[in-house]
């Protein structure tokens, strides 16, 4: 059986690719650099080419949108609020600093949208993930993954709002705190406490579930 | 270290798969922390896995940044003139800095350094005043009194006068007319009334001048009493009263012989 981890690691695969109801996600290298093509997509567009930004908006779509569904619960919002996001940094590039970190800025400006339209909607009541297929594996791994990932799927969604935000950012897009800080408009230390606290409390739900499929793997 | 302290370590850290040596060391012996890191490695492993909804819109998004006129980014780079220009503006900017500091430079050195002849034309621009154009005015058959106490007596009527009519004009707050006469009872007890009064013969000196040296001193002490009721006159009238002392003082050394 091939156990989860064979899938896209950090740093290996910078293009997504999407199956049914199953997006990969494209991480950034374990280091945190990024690439110098990137850079120099960053400064083709701050110079107005626009086939550039189109390069930008492939590489951080799917990323931007999987922490946007998170967030949001909702694929057509999470879809609205990530074409809003690019947009937004499309019109406003002059203002981004040449050199600094793009990927937080994207993410910053994806965050204000999100806060933004939770406040429009502060009064809309929050629906659970919708069901999606998981990953196919091989049968035995598979049934205990795939309730894993329904429990946490769950748990993640119970979290509050800011505590996930920044957890994913940790957890899937590998941002340091000072980047979560930056991204949520926090101190460092917040954004640590914020990731502290979303891990304890998914440990609390999921333990039992996690033991369950460590024994049944050994 | 304790389980507890380590458990929350792992929690804090950015990487918990990646522990310290302090932690690890611990991790190795105890087998119940080791369960619990496997579990917080194997939480954060799961999470990019778990399942979202494909998404169409980064199709829409691309198309839009490639064709929508309505999202054209506002940079528009320079050109070679454009920043030719920009340039010369600068240069322009700093030379007319330069410039105004020099300006302003030569001129306060040439108010600094100003020719005495020049200062002593400009105070000659203003009107004379003199003692012909005071007598002319105020008493003109003075020229053809050839005793000297008589012109000395004629010279004070006419300081008094002055003196009064100045007090007049102060009252009524004329500035312009308290500083003219200010400056004409001045020159009257410098250039008249004061020379005169050194050719009086001694045996006059005493009586005459004594009384007008009570004259000056009341004059002044008027002046600044004026001047405190009147301050928008001050000045003059402080004129007039240094006048009438300085006066004061030289006429009762000339009544006890002192000069």
């Amino acid at each position: 059986m091939a156990p989860l981890s064979s899938t896209p690691r950090k740093g290996m695969d910078l293009e997504s690719t999407s199956q049914q109801g199953w997006v990969r996600v494209a991480l950034p290298d374990a280091n945190g650099k990024l690439p110098a093509e990137e850079h120099a997509l960053v400064n083709a567009s701050q110079r107005g080419d626009r086939q550039a930004f189109a390069h930008l908006v492939e590489r951080y779509w799917d990323r931007l949108y999987r922490w946007l569904y998170h967030l949001t619960r909702d694929r057509h919002t999470a879809e609205d609020l990530a074409q809003e996001t690019f947009l937004k940094a499309f019109r406003g590039l002059k203002r981004f600093r040449a050199g600094s970190n793009f990927r937080a800025w994207l993410f910053r400006i994806a965050h204000n949208s999100f806060a933004n339209e939770r406040r429009a909607n502060a009064r809309t009541r929050v629906a659970l993930p919708e069901e999606i297929a998981g990953k196919e594996e091989e049968p035995a791994e598979q049934a205990v993954t795939r309730e894993a990932l329904h429990l946490l799927g769950k748990a993640v969604a119970q979290l509050p709002s800011d505590f996930r935000a920044a957890f994913l950012l940790r957890a899937e897009e590998g941002l340091s705190f000072r980047e979560i800080a930056a991204v949520m408009n926090l101190t460092e230390e917040t954004a640590r406490w914020r990731v502290f606290k979303a891990r304890q409390r998914l440990l609390g739900v999921l333990a039992p579930q996690l033991e369950r499929e460590s024994k049944s793997r050994d | 270290m304790k389980c507890k302290v380590v458990q929350r370590h792992l929690l804090a850290s950015e990487r918990p798969a990646r522990p310290p040596a302090a932690v690890a060391e611990h991790l190795a012996q105890c087998p119940a922390c080791r369960a619990w890191h496997r579990q917080i490695v194997r939480l954060e492993h799961l999470v990019p896995h778990l399942p979202v909804p494909a998404s169409s819109g980064k199709v829409d998004c691309v198309r839009e940044v490639l064709h929508s006129d309505a999202y054209t980014p506002s940079y528009k780079p320079e050109v070679g003139w454009q920043r030719r220009e920009r340039a010369l503006r600068k240069v322009a900017v700093t030379f007319a800095l330069a410039a105004g500091l020099l300006f302003f430079a030569l001129c306060w050195y040439a108010w600094q350094h100003q020719h005495p002849a020049e200062i002593a034309a400009a105070k000659q621009n203003r009107p004379e005043v003199t003692l012909e154009t005071i007598l002319a005015h105020y008493d003109p058959a003075l020229h053809a009194t050839t005793n000297p106490k008589e012109r000395v007596k004629r010279l004070a009527t006419v300081a008094q006068r002055l003196q009064g009519e100045a007090t007049k004009h102060a009252q009524a707050g004329k500035l312009k007319e308290v500083t003219s006469l200010a400056r004409q009872f001045e020159v009257l007890l410098r250039d008249g009334l004061l020379p005169q009064a050194r050719t009086l013969a001694d045996a006059d000196r005493p009586e005459l001048l004594d009384s007008l040296a009570d004259q000056l001193s009341r004059a002044e002490s008027e002046a600044n009493w004026l001047a405190k009721e009147y301050t928008e006159v001050a000045k003059p009238l402080q004129d007039i009263a240094v006048a009438a002392h300085n006066g004061h003082l030289e006429l009762r050394e000339l009544a006890q012989g002192k000069v």
